[in-house]
């Protein structure tokens, strides 16, 4: 029975995490004699026994399948009951990395919520190492507790039920790092200053989603003595495969060419149209002319004629629109020059490339009739499919800003003084004014400022300097 | 693996043997008791942190001197016992050390309508060079330079301390020793030489890491071509229990320098063991070079042989202790942060993963993820293969200046991530059933319709089976990734073929 099992196979009593989707991770305890049953199928626990981690394990009722995976602290995150908002793996590794959690370190985090954090760093403190957590709501507090212990994480994370702003951690100089996720960090961080170890340099890092909390978080840290002072913010950016058409550029200019000759041939079939009208319209003239006479009934036989025939041709030009649509857009071919087709209208031209063959029949009939068959089709849908990838549409990882800094142990003492913390300028100006009583320094330099009398400093202005110096490697 | 001392820390070049890493690192004289490896010691590896922000590394050589160019000089013995972190001022004495402090700016009225851009500054560069020969020190300097300012007083205090600042960092002769952890190692390295380290910064090693399970207790396969950085945190990580299996493409130890660049201790290093890809083979066999000493015996009295036989013994069973180790597999994670095509490499691992061990491959090329990706979504072996950008900005916080770094976003890296599993054959969703109905449909469609000759319903098979697939129950995304992958393929294959809906 073991959250972190060593063993290959499966055993019964192991937690294990169910994996259905990339979405959809749920731990399980393989507890013989019962059955998962969920969308993709019914599982019994028996046939997990003995299983390899890692399988693909089918549904006893061919539903569908899942796989059986190993607890790690990275799917556990995936996994867990979310009590609280949780820390996810970019925040997680950039915190492990630049507070230098490793084997055998010594941590506290507060407060310990879903767990997500905690199991990370156990895993990375491993048994040398000790996380000092503490949860400040009880019912969270209980959940953990249970949680850690059937986790066999007891060892490695001693869990309080405690107000951390109000009662501290309880340790003195013992830990190498701290991390914060509370509401109000400035209001732990002397705690912490407590319990940090003051030999070496020790580290602390607050996380908070609040810029506003950055800000009293940053003073408090500086009027506590933390120094190299400084906030990241810690995001992953996922990239996805995609398809997309990627047309030749040429089928674009092909469409465009079959439009224009089908515009050319009508406009030049509109022309051949007006010029037939107005050579008719002259004929008639001149007919009238010479005839003097009106023949009613001939004229008017006429007419008619002329008028179905000019029905006729527009029907032809119709269907040529139509033809040549889909012509040019379905197979984008190459379309006849414009010249070809000025004779056009009584006999259009044969088109290349025509999809429906029924269409050049100039039955209008039979082509409204494919037309019906056929839906539309997008002219790109047989481009070529290009494989891809894009960044996914979301942003992961930002929770929260994440602030460090750095404890160091005392040194000096002198400089200690907050007093010191004066304005540099002022620092610097008393520097040039105070006269000349010579430098505390020692060695050649000292020589030559006796010399010079521009550059004397008194002690005092000395320490403000060396303050000074301070503030801009810490804004560094 | 050679355990023969090889000779001292070559540097780079990836041909030449490198000190072997399963050593104790080259320093002078034993060391003290490991437990203070927070405090600098004689022979240690420290970063020195330049007022210019730039790192240097060093060794702590007691008895030289550290030459921080014009940052000054000091002894190294005046570092030793001491803690890393602080600021130290160089002074005739000694070392001085600094007390940080934030300073809070008071807003004042001033502004910088009357400051013109260029000439308030009395003091030419003359004039400084020829102040330094004088030997003033840097805060003389900087003092002069801010009275022979004509319009100093008329800036902000903002402005004030923004110029003093940039004068110390100029003058000053400070610096602060940075304690070698891997995040400090690895950012020094990818600001010294991205390329060194296949850009790797060191907030995306971080999530190599964490993705990778890496613990104590861990077994690794790592193929690293960034010169042992990967290695360097697996070993910090593990704490002296585990394994990281190395393995390089020469047929000498792998280049693993950058592990020369910590104070790791002996102990720590244990867990690395090494071999090439060549003995990844079945078929591989050491040279057969004479072992047994019973059997040479005879032959040579001669020490040096006899010496030399039973070093390469030495060598040969550590080399097949690490191929047996490798072929009796169960690795529970791997990392890939190498040159080579990395299906290739992942091909030839895989009898050796775990089930369910995290796969993580490394790359600065974002196509050669992409490729793999591609390859591995339809390969059994691996789950949820996905690609991801670390990503990380640094802000500053100086109390009332608040704002983000202006440089510091490079670029540094992908990572692609998946889990080892195993697949069942056996083992389908009820969609899938479907979905091979579906496609039996298709096919006899395809025949039909072949058969008639009737190939003018182009595009009508494609729209169908994209319905097809729109309307198919997927079980999971994955899933509905390889279904729309399936119907791609059908749509090319079925192109000629409609299918009435």
């Amino acid at each position: 029975m073991a959250f972190y099992s060593t063993a290959p196979e499966i055993q019964a009593g192991d937690t294990i995490i169910v994996y259905s989707s990339r979405t959809q991770l749920n731990p399980l305890v393989v507890t013989p004699g019962t059955q998962l049953q969920s969308r993709y199928g019914h599982f019994k626990h028996d046939d997990m026994v003995g299983v390899p981690y890692g399988s693909k394990f089918a549904s006893s009722n061919g539903r569908g399948f899942v796989y059986l995976l190993k607890p790690t602290p990275e799917l556990w995150t995936l996994a867990l009951p979310h009590r609280t908002q949780i820390l996810y793996l970019p925040d997680i590794a950039f915190i492990t990395s630049y507070l230098d959690v490793k084997a055998g370190s010594k941590v506290i985090e507060a407060g310990t919520g879903s767990g997500s954090f905690s199991h990370s760093i156990a895993r990375s403190v491993g048994k040398t190492g000790k996380i000092h957590s503490f949860e400040f709501h009880e019912e969270r507090f209980t959940k953990a507790q249970i949680e850690f212990k059937d986790h066999g994480l007891d060892d490695v994370i001693t869990l309080k039920h405690q107000n951390v702003y109000k009662d501290g951690f309880e340790l003195k100089d013992e830990v190498d790092s701290v991390f914060l996720d509370l509401p109000a960090p400035w209001e732990a961080i002397g705690h912490a200053k407590e319990a940090l170890r003051k030999d070496r340099q020790s580290r602390i890092c607050c996380f908070s989603p609040c810029i506003e909390q950055v800000l009293r978080t940053v003073t408090a840290l500086s009027e506590l003595g933390f120094s190299d002072i400084t906030m990241y913010e810690a995001l992953t950016r996922d990239h996805e495969p995609a398809t997309t058409l990627l047309p030749d550029v040429s089928a674009a200019i092909e469409r465009i060419q079959g439009h224009e000759a089908k515009k050319e041939r009508r406009r030049e079939s509109q022309i051949a149209e007006a010029q037939r009208k107005r050579e008719e319209k002259e004929r008639k003239r001149k007919h009238d002319e010479e005839s003097g006479a009106v023949d009613g009934a001939e004229e008017g036989e006429e007419g008619s004629k002329s008028k179905k025939a000019r029905v006729e041709e527009s029907e032809g030009v119709t269907e040529e629109d139509v033809t040549m649509e889909e012509g040019a857009s379905t197979t984008a071919a190459s379309t006849p020059a414009p010249e070809e087709s000025t004779s056009a209208i009584a006999n259009p031209p044969p088109l290349p490339t025509v999809a429906t063959p029924s269409s050049s029949n100039n039955n209008g009939k039979g082509n409204n009739s494919n037309n019906k068959k056929q839906p539309y089709v997008n002219p790109n849908h047989h481009a070529p499919k290009h494989m891809t990838f894009r960044a996914g549409a979301q942003t992961r990882g930002h929770t929260s800003y994440l602030t460090f800094a750095t404890l160091l142990p005392k040194e000096g003492g002198s400089t200690e003084d907050s007093a010191v913390a004066e304005k540099v300028v002022e620092a610097v100006a008393s520097a040039a004014e105070s006269g000349k009583e010579g430098q505390a320094a020692t060695g050649p330099s000292a020589e030559v400022l006796a010399e010079d009398e521009e550059f004397p400093m008194t002690e005092g202005d000395e320490a403000a300097l060396l303050a000074v110096d301070m503030t801009e490697l810490v804004g560094k | 693996m050679s355990a023969e001392p090889a000779p001292a820390l070559a540097p780079v070049a990836v041909a030449e043997p490198v000190a072997s890493t399963s050593r104790p690192p080259k320093s002078t004289a034993p060391r003290p008791p490991p437990a203070s490896r927070h405090l600098i010691r004689e022979g240690d590896n420290v970063l020195i942190k330049l007022p210019s922000g730039v790192l240097k590394a060093i060794k702590i050589n007691a008895k030289a001197n550290v030459a921080l160019g014009k940052y000054g000089t000091f002894k190294a013995k005046d570092l030793v016992g001491k803690p890393y972190g602080h600021t130290y001022e160089i002074l005739d004495g000694g070392l001085q050390v600094l007390q940080a402090t934030l300073n809070e700016i008071e807003e004042t009225a001033a502004n910088n309508e009357n400051i013109s851009s260029t000439g308030a500054q009395k003091l030419t560069f003359i004039d400084i060079e020829a102040l330094r020969n004088e030997g003033l020190s840097g805060r003389e300097i900087i003092a002069k330079q801010v009275e022979e300012h004509s319009a100093f007083e008329l800036k902000t205090e903002y402005s004030k301390e923004k110029y003093m600042k940039r004068k110390e960092a100029k003058y000053l002769q400070v610096f602060t020793p940075i304690e070698p952890t891997v995040h400090n190692i690895c950012e020094y390295n990818f600001e010294k030489d991205a390329d060194k380290i296949r850009q790797l910064r060191p907030d995306t090693l971080s999530q190599i890491m964490t993705m990778a399970n890496v613990r104590p207790g861990g077994k690794l396969l790592v193929v690293d071509d960034v010169h042992g950085m990967v290695v360097a945190a697996a070993v910090e990580r593990m704490g002296g229990e585990g394994r990281i299996l190395v393995i390089n493409g020469v047929d000498s130890p792998p280049d693993l320098h950058l592990l020369d660049s910590f104070n790791f201790n002996p102990s720590d290093l244990a867990p690395i063991t090494s071999m090439h890809f060549a003995a990844t083979e079945e078929a591989w066999a050491p040279p057969a070079l004479p072992l047994d000493l019973a059997e040479t015996a005879g032959k040579t009295k001669n020490t040096r042989d006899i010496i030399k036989i039973k070093k390469r013994k030495a060598v040969y069973d550590k080399a097949k202790e690490t191929r047996d180790e490798f072929f009796n597999g169960g690795f529970d994670g791997v990392i890939l942060a190498c040159e080579y095509e990395p299906y290739s490499v992942l091909e030839r691992l895989l009898p050796s993963i775990g089930g369910s061990a995290p796969v993580i491959v490394y790359s600065p090329y974002l196509p050669v993820l992409y490729s793999l990706q591609t390859t591995l979504r339809s390969c059994p072996d691996f789950l949820a293969p996905s690609i991801s950008e670390p990503w990380l900005r640094k802000y500053q916080v100086l109390p009332g200046r608040t704002h983000p770094e202006m440089a510091g976003m490079q670029h540094g890296g992908f990572i692609l991530a998946a889990i080892r599993v195993f697949d069942d054959a056996e083992a389908s969703s009820f969609a899938s059933g479907r979905r091979a109905a579906k496609r039996r449909k298709l096919e006899n469609k395809k025949v039909e319709l072949e058969a008639e000759g009737d190939v003018e319903k182009r595009g009508v098979a494609a729209a169908a089976v994209d319905a097809a697939v729109g309307e198919a129950p997927c079980k999971t995304s994955t899933e509905a990734e390889t279904v729309a992958e399936l119907a791609r393929e059908e749509i090319e294959e079925a192109a000629p073929v409609a299918m009435e809906s």
